[in-house]
């Protein structure tokens, strides 16, 4: 049986918030698995670090933990997807996407079958694990594949909606979560469409276009938010949650802006700076082209919150590349 | 098998052997072709009398799945496709050709009954392994059957795919080793050591069988013996089988064949097998 999974009851929709996006994928999978027979869920030994623990408790049949085995994780539930089941796989970030990457080549890319990777903690939120688990690399990796979209949510409704839109998808996706438990903040209180290529207008203004994706999204409507009123307006703001393909929304707005400035939590290598720069490129536009990202090279370790302050991807530090951007 | 039985499948083993050797010859460049003549009488046997399969419906929901995971093994497997009748003569002849749907290694194609794309060494028992498990969810009793080398066998992720499935209790998986004893630099045994192959893969909860690759009625008798655990048949072979000069000589792992070479060759396969 295939069927729309429910709506968000109010409720859900904050208790999702509350358990940051880690916890709010195995809760939403909980959800949709109700209306979709076919779900299937693996993990390679990070099905409670998943928020699986429950999905794994009511749907043991269709849920399974490999081992830390994750090129096997990947060829197994390729297979898998072969008979029909319709699989999401998740562990870390780096593990997920370099451990095994060359599975998702053949598997995924290549064969274009029906597993969806969940990258885990991706960025700096593993914050004190360090840069084994930082994901600082993880888009290039997927985005150098052929044809396996990015979808990067800002915030667990968004997610929600993600997943519900990719259970749908047939083929490959790579599904990035960021932030953390503590730090998660609520951007959508009601479901919004999602569409490959998508993304969502959080604020309108002609100065300067600001992409951004993942959990920082939030940071960068509050950088916004705390200039002073008259320079608010100034500033577009786009929550690319998919953010490979770009779609014709983004190209519109690349056409109408001349400076863009593009905030991530991830290398500028590899990462949505590199995508838009290729893209306009290949558009012939010549536009004002601006990064805030993390730095090359590994990163120091402490709580999320100090980590993004460190390179300037809290509030304060988008704040200031706000202002710098436009004088 | 009585003896009529075992003479069909020699006589396609010859069949499949003369066409690898044309298509070695026609298509200039090099070929994998000692790994291909190594599997010539695994692949005839699986094809020929193994595999619950047939070219007229060669999608069926219960049909038996095949993967070739050391895909560069396609002289010993498209020329069988073509035997049994699973892919046409046009199609067999595409074989690196610009373009062509065949290339040096199985691309997905599952009307022409091709299960799987692969080449990247190491993926096709995790793959399989899936596959397998699919099945049984689903109570299919299809069976799901992995061709890998020797040398393969170097890749961890064959080892992961070995561990996992018993504990999946995949009763429904066959892993067939072409244990040909050598690889692409040399013996297999000079780079990494696995004269225990059998032992190892025991160890870790699979039935195994050590038959003569080249013998159909030790296949047949792996192949069938009753056991709820995964199956493992280490088919002993000797790469470059059925050419005496290309038999154990490591120089064809890879190599083209000049016109000479190919009469040579063919010369000698019909005075030992024709």
């Amino acid at each position: 049986m295939q069927g729309m999974a429910r709506m968000l009851s109010n409720n859900k929709l904050r208790q999702f918030a509350r358990l940051g996006q880690r916890g709010a994928y195995g809760q939403s999978m909980l959800l949709i698995a109700e209306s979709n027979e076919d779900l299937f869920c693996l993990s390679a030994d990070l099905g409670n670090s998943s928020g699986l623990d429950r999905f794994s408790s009511k749907y043991g049949s269709r849920y399974l933990n490999l081992g830390i085995a994750e090129q096997h994780l990947v060829g197994f539930s390729a297979g898998l997807s072969r008979i029909g089941f319709n699989c999401f796989i998740s562990s870390f970030a780096p593990f997920i996407t370099m451990r095994c990457a060359e599975q998702i080549r053949m598997n995924l890319s290549y064969m274009q079958d029906n597993v969806k990777l969940v990258g885990l903690g991706s960025g700096v939120s593993m914050g004190y694990l360090g840069n084994s688990h930082f994901g600082l690399e993880d888009i290039g990796m997927i985005a150098n594949h052929n044809n396996i979209p990015i979808f990067c949510p800002s915030d667990t409704t968004q997610l929600y909606c993600i997943l519900k839109f990719l259970v749908e998808l047939k083929g490959p996706a790579y599904v990035r979560l960021t932030g953390t438990a503590d730090t998660s903040e609520l951007i959508y209180d009601t479901e919004i469409d999602i569409s490959l290529g998508g993304s969502s207008t959080l604020l309108t203004g002609e100065s300067l276009l600001i992409l951004t994706h993942g959990a920082i999204t939030h940071d960068c409507l509050c950088a916004i938010r705390g200039l002073e009123e008259t320079r608010q307006s100034r500033y577009h703001l786009e929550d690319v949650y998919c953010i490979h393909p770009i779609g014709s929304k983004v190209r519109r707005l690349l056409k109408q802006f001349k400076k863009i400035l593009i905030v991530e939590e991830h290398r500028k290598q590899g990462g949505l700076y590199s995508l838009v720069s290729d893209l306009v490129s290949d558009m012939g536009i010549s536009v004002d082209l601006r990064s805030l990202a993390l730095p090359n090279g590994f990163l120091c370790s402490g709580d999320y919150s100090s980590i993004k302050a460190n390179y300037g991807l809290d509030i304060y530090g988008i704040g200031k590349a706000l202002k710098d951007a436009v004088a | 098998m009585n003896e009529s039985e075992v003479k069909e499948l020699q006589d396609a083993a010859l069949s499949v052997r003369k066409l690898i050797l044309d298509m070695a010859y026609t298509k200039k460049g090099g070929h994998h072709i000692g790994g291909g003549l190594s599997i010539v009488e695994i692949m005839c046997y699986l094809y020929g009398r193994f595999l619950n399969l047939c070219p007229e419906d060669v999608e069926s929901h219960g049909r038996d799945r095949f993967i070739l995971s050391k895909g560069h093994g396609v002289l010993g497997y498209f020329p069988v496709l073509y035997y049994y009748g699973y892919i046409s003569r046009k199609v067999l002849e595409s074989y690196k050709t610009p373009n062509g749907v065949l290339i040096a290694h199985p691309v997905k194609d599952t009307s022409l009954g091709i299960e799987s794309s692969n080449g990247s060494l190491g993926q096709g028992l995790s793959y399989g392994a899936g596959i397998a498990y699919g099945l049984l969810q689903r109570e299919n009793t299809a069976r799901v059957i992995v061709l890998v080398g020797d040398g393969e066998c170097n890749e961890g992720s064959i080892w992961e795919g070995i561990m996992s499935a018993t504990s999946l209790g995949l009763r429904n998986l066959y892993l067939i080793v072409d244990n040909n004893s050598m690889q692409s630099d040399g013996t297999t045994k000079a780079i990494i050591d696995q004269g225990n192959l059998d032992e190892r893969i025991a160890s870790f909860g699979w039935d195994v069988q050590v038959v003569n690759g080249h013998s159909y009625n030790e296949l047949e008798r792996a192949m069938n013996v009753q056991t709820t655990k995964p199956k493992a048949i280490i088919a002993n072979t000797i790469k470059g089988k059925g050419i005496s000069f290309m038999e154990g000589n490591n120089s064809y792992h890879h190599a083209s064949l000049t016109s000479n070479i190919h009469t040579q060759a063919m010369e000698d396969l019909i005075a030992r097998y024709g």
